[in-house]
């Protein structure tokens, strides 16, 4: 067990932004949330699963939503507890610690804050190490982990519990929750034992979290070989770097899609195409796919090194693409079908893009 | 004239737009790639990698059920430009094509196309039909060629029928590019290659056209091709021709091995009656004469014959191939008679009405001596040596002219000289000779004399010096102006001789036994 710091919450909701690849939620409320909870409650405790007792109860907790919506509507903090309080009355049992669900995003952040107010730890684990856009894109469904039983709150004290057979039937229903509910709420699902968590979890995940982010706020300074230290612990390609010379953003099957066209800065000749469903998910070069899902695509300011979000990109920006593995805990059987491209409708195979920077 | 026969021509992709066979389409980018040759047409709802796509293939899809902006444009256009096809059509796209899409198509020089159709199918078949039409049409004229080749039995019969189809002359040439068969045709000789092809410039005046081996024995070197030349055309109307081209000249390989095989068949004949006639005796003599008369041979009046023996690198197909141009030449010279092939060379007579003069025979053996070495004169390494018997009448007189024939021809052949004639009368003192040159004890006695220096005298140098001086007389001099070296090297060269065979040259017993032993040496060699 460990004591979270503060510099260390600023490198890992800089992390959160880069692992969540475009999407995920913005962080900084996240942040904000944490180190309120800090400045009330004391410090936030991370352990690893194997520190707790094997049949001890992990929750999560999570904000779920449109994109959109939680950049405006700032949660008001109650109903994470609520929501984690109302699973642990169903199963009858409270939890040992909180788990982030992804650490990617404002999720990276949201469940220490409610476990720092509620006093228990968090885990350094998690089930994506990326953002991804439903409920059911988890390593735990990989692993035959259901999401189910599983509370959604709102912050006026609306809540919901309920049993779901698949994980692609909680996701259908959760949206459906959520659109009556202000499209801005608190989730908790998953809900598991910790030898679950250590059997089926993405183990040191906050740790790679601040650790990379760490490195790029090294970068941002313009520290010497700052680059090559995050791309040489990421495992990451700079794949390409260019000026957005065409945005088409379009909302289409409750998905922001979009597709950004970049020209590159040398060869201006040269063109990539980023498609776009909520995160960044796949980048076209000369007509071939080069980067796909699962592994995780960067957009980062050409000069600032700043993440940029779906909904920050504009033309004319100057953008590094940065493409980085995904945990290799994902490579295991049904990843393709979960949150391969064609998992979100796009006919092509998964390109690992190692392979072409060899 | 225009080689109106191999057209319809193909397509480029800007033609076939201008026809609006796709209906009113728009050239959406990659301009830069309309002036490409659509060689088919295909229609899918879905191209990537997994599409098989050939050269030129216009890939027509139907991008109605794409997304607006789709990545899938940009895989299909790294699919057609992967494949080298000719263009991409998109039918029905919900949206217009975006600019990640349309810097491909100029990047990749593809040319990408936009369309509305009700039936997609309909669009892309009727394209379709006007692209294959060239090939429809080239289709027809092979079949048209395939039908003809069942009557074209001879070469100037395929010839025929293949410049017929083609619309222009196809004429057989040799490596010289003279025209064995066929029209008159000018070609460079450096046109003339071991492969099919055509090119801009075939003709001696720089005319397009087509090139192809003819095949009569594969392995063999190609000695002879099937040309055409074009009056104009463009490269898709060569490669047309080229394809028809090359079926007939399998046809005119077939039609020369067919002519090969029926000499060889007559050939084989006339050498079996030549066997007859020179006495194996199973026939009776009737028989022989009413054989020789199918033949067209005479064995009337005086008879006069010869016999031809060839040595150096000549097999029996060598005799075959130049039995006509021997025969023609023989005629000239005023030898005007049967010609009959062996494997070695040729037999043949000559008759006359009246006994031949002394004159006659020294005529006969000079006019002999100009057809071979007309003959041998361009065949590298090649020694004719031929012999005259005394002339005679009948049958018998036929019989025993041809076998002093060959006496005169193996005496012939022990002298230095490419090429040499004898009449077995001019030989007198030397048929003294004969017996011992036919002796096999003899000749191993020869080997066994020389060994010493054939085996240091590999390529034979030494020998052919030693014979020459010897056939000289023993003159270096006139030896040395034969061999084209200087005397000095003649004169070291013998003293060489006579240390590494321990002779004395001087000595006339050893000078005439080592001129035996050289002549028999040679004799076998030839023989060999």
């Amino acid at each position: 067990m460990r004591e979270l710091t503060i510099d260390e919450i600023d490198d890992l909701a800089l992390g959160a932004t880069l692992l969540g690849t475009g999407g995920g939620g913005d962080p900084y409320v996240g942040k904000l949330l944490v180190k309120q909870a800090i400045a009330d409650h004391g410090p936030a405790r991370v352990v690893g699963p194997e520190e707790l007792p094997e049949d001890g109860r992990v929750l999560t907790t999570a904000i779920i939503g449109a994109p959109t919506v939680i950049l405006e509507k700032i949660p008001a903090g109650t109903e994470f507890r609520a929501g984690i309080r109302a699973l642990a009355a169903y199963l009858g049992e409270e939890p040992v610690a909180l788990m982030p669900i992804e650490v990617g995003g404002v999720n990276t952040l949201v469940p220490i804050a409610t476990a720092v107010e509620l006093g228990i730890p968090i885990v350094d684990a998690d089930g994506m190490r990326r953002a991804f856009p439903q409920i059911e894109m988890t390593v735990f469904t990989l692993h035959g982990l259901l999401a189910a039983p599983m509370s959604i709150a709102d912050e006026k004290g609306n809540m919901c519990v309920f049993e779901a057979t698949t994980n692609q039937t909680a996701e259908a229903l959760a949206r459906a929750a959520i659109l009556q509910l202000g499209l801005a709420n608190a989730i908790s699902c998953y809900p598991m034992t910790v030898a679950d968590v250590r059997r089926a979890g993405i183990h040191g995940s906050m740790t790679y979290c601040t650790e990379v982010g760490r490195r790029l706020a090294q970068v941002k300074r313009g520290t010497a070989r700052a680059w090559e230290e995050l791309l040489d612990y990421t495992e990451a390609a700079l794949v390409f770097s260019g000026k957005v010379i065409d945005i088409d953003r379009r909302t289409t099957e409750g998905f922001a899609r979009g597709t950004v066209v970049l020209e590159h800065l040398e060869d201006a000749s040269r063109t990539m195409r980023v498609e776009i469903q909520n995160e960044n998910l796949i980048a076209f070069e000369e007509g071939e796919a080069v980067v796909t899902v699962p592994d995780l695509l960067c957009l980062l300011d050409y000069e600032s090194a700043d993440p940029i979000t779906t909904e920050g990109l504009a033309y004319g920006q100057r953008l590094n693409v940065l493409a980085m593995p995904c945990a290799p805990e994902w490579h295991r059987d049904g990843m393709f079908d979960l949150v391969g491209p064609r998992a979100f409708g796009y006919d092509i195979d998964y390109v690992d893009f190692r392979e072409n920077q060899r | 004239m225009a080689d109106t026969r191999l057209r319809p021509r193909p397509l480029t992709l800007k033609q076939l737009l201008a026809t609006g066979a796709l209906g009113d389409c728009h050239v959406v980018a990659g301009e830069q790639g309309l002036d490409r040759v659509v060689s088919d047409v295909y229609v899918t709802a879905h191209c990537d990698l997994a599409t098989p796509i050939s050269t030129g293939l216009l890939v027509v899809l139907d991008a109605r059920e794409l997304r607006p902006n789709s990545y899938a444009l940009d895989v299909a256009l790294r699919t057609v430009r992967d494949g080298d096809g000719s263009g991409l059509v998109a039918v029905n796209a919900v949206s217009a094509t975006g600019i990640a899409t349309r810097r491909l198509a100029d990047r990749f020089s593809t040319a990408l196309v936009e369309t509305e159709a009700a039936d997609v199918l309909a669009v892309a078949a009727a394209a379709r039909e006007l692209v294959l039409q060239p090939a429809v049409h080239q289709a027809a004229m092979m079949s048209r060629l395939l039908r003809g080749l069942d009557r074209a039995t001879t070469v100037d019969g395929t010839l025929a029928l293949a410049s017929e189809i083609l619309g222009r002359p196809c004429s057989l040439v040799e490596a010289s590019s003279a025209v064995i068969a066929g029209p008159q045709v000018s070609v460079r000789p450096q046109a003339l290659r071991q492969h099919a092809y055509h090119a801009p410039d075939v003709g001696s005046e720089g005319e397009p056209g087509m090139v192809c081996p003819v095949v009569v024995v594969p392995g063999e070197p190609v000695r002879l091709w099937l040309v055409c030349v074009l009056a104009d055309g463009d490269e898709p109307i060569q490669r047309a021709g080229l394809d028809l081209l090359g079926v007939a000249s399998w046809a005119v390989g077939a039609n020369l091995v067919h002519d090969r095989l029926a000499m060889e068949r007559d050939a084989r004949h006339r050498l079996a009656l030549l066997n007859e006639v020179v006495g194996s005796g199973e026939l009776p003599d009737e028989a022989i004469l009413a054989q020789m008369a199918t033949f067209g041979w005479s064995a009337a009046g005086w008879i006069s014959a010869f016999h031809v023996q060839l040595s150096g690198p000549v097999d029996s197909n060598w005799v075959l191939v130049n039995t006509d141009a021997l025969g023609e030449t023989l005629v000239e010279v005023g030898i005007d008679g049967p010609l009959i092939e062996r494997t070695d060379g040729w037999s043949g007579w000559v008759c006359a009405p009246a006994e031949p003069s002394v004159g006659d025979y020294q005529r006969l053996t000079r006019s002999l001596h100009d057809a071979l070495w007309s003959l041998v004169a361009d065949a590298d390494g090649v020694s004719a040596h031929a012999g005259v018997g005394r002339p005679a009448t009948g049958l018998p007189g036929l019989r025993a002219g041809l076998i002093e024939a060959r006496q005169a021809a193996a005496l012939a052949g022990a002298g230095a000289r490419r090429v040499a004639v004898r009449h077995i009368d001019e030989l007198g003192i030397q048929r003294i000779m004969l017996g011992w040159y036919g002796s096999a004890d003899f000749g191993r006695v020869v080997a066994a004399f020389l060994e010493p220096l054939t085996s240091e005298d590999s390529d034979g140098e030494l020998l052919r010096t030693l014979q020459t001086y010897l056939d000289c007389q023993s003159s270096a001099t006139s030896a040395a102006a034969a061999l084209g070296v200087h005397r000095n090297t003649v004169m070291k060269r013998v003293g060489r001789i006579a240390d590494t065979l321990n002779v004395n040259l001087h000595d006339p017993d050893q000078r005439l036994a080592l001129q035996l032993v050289v002549r028999m040496h040679r004799l076998d060699r030839a023989g060999a």
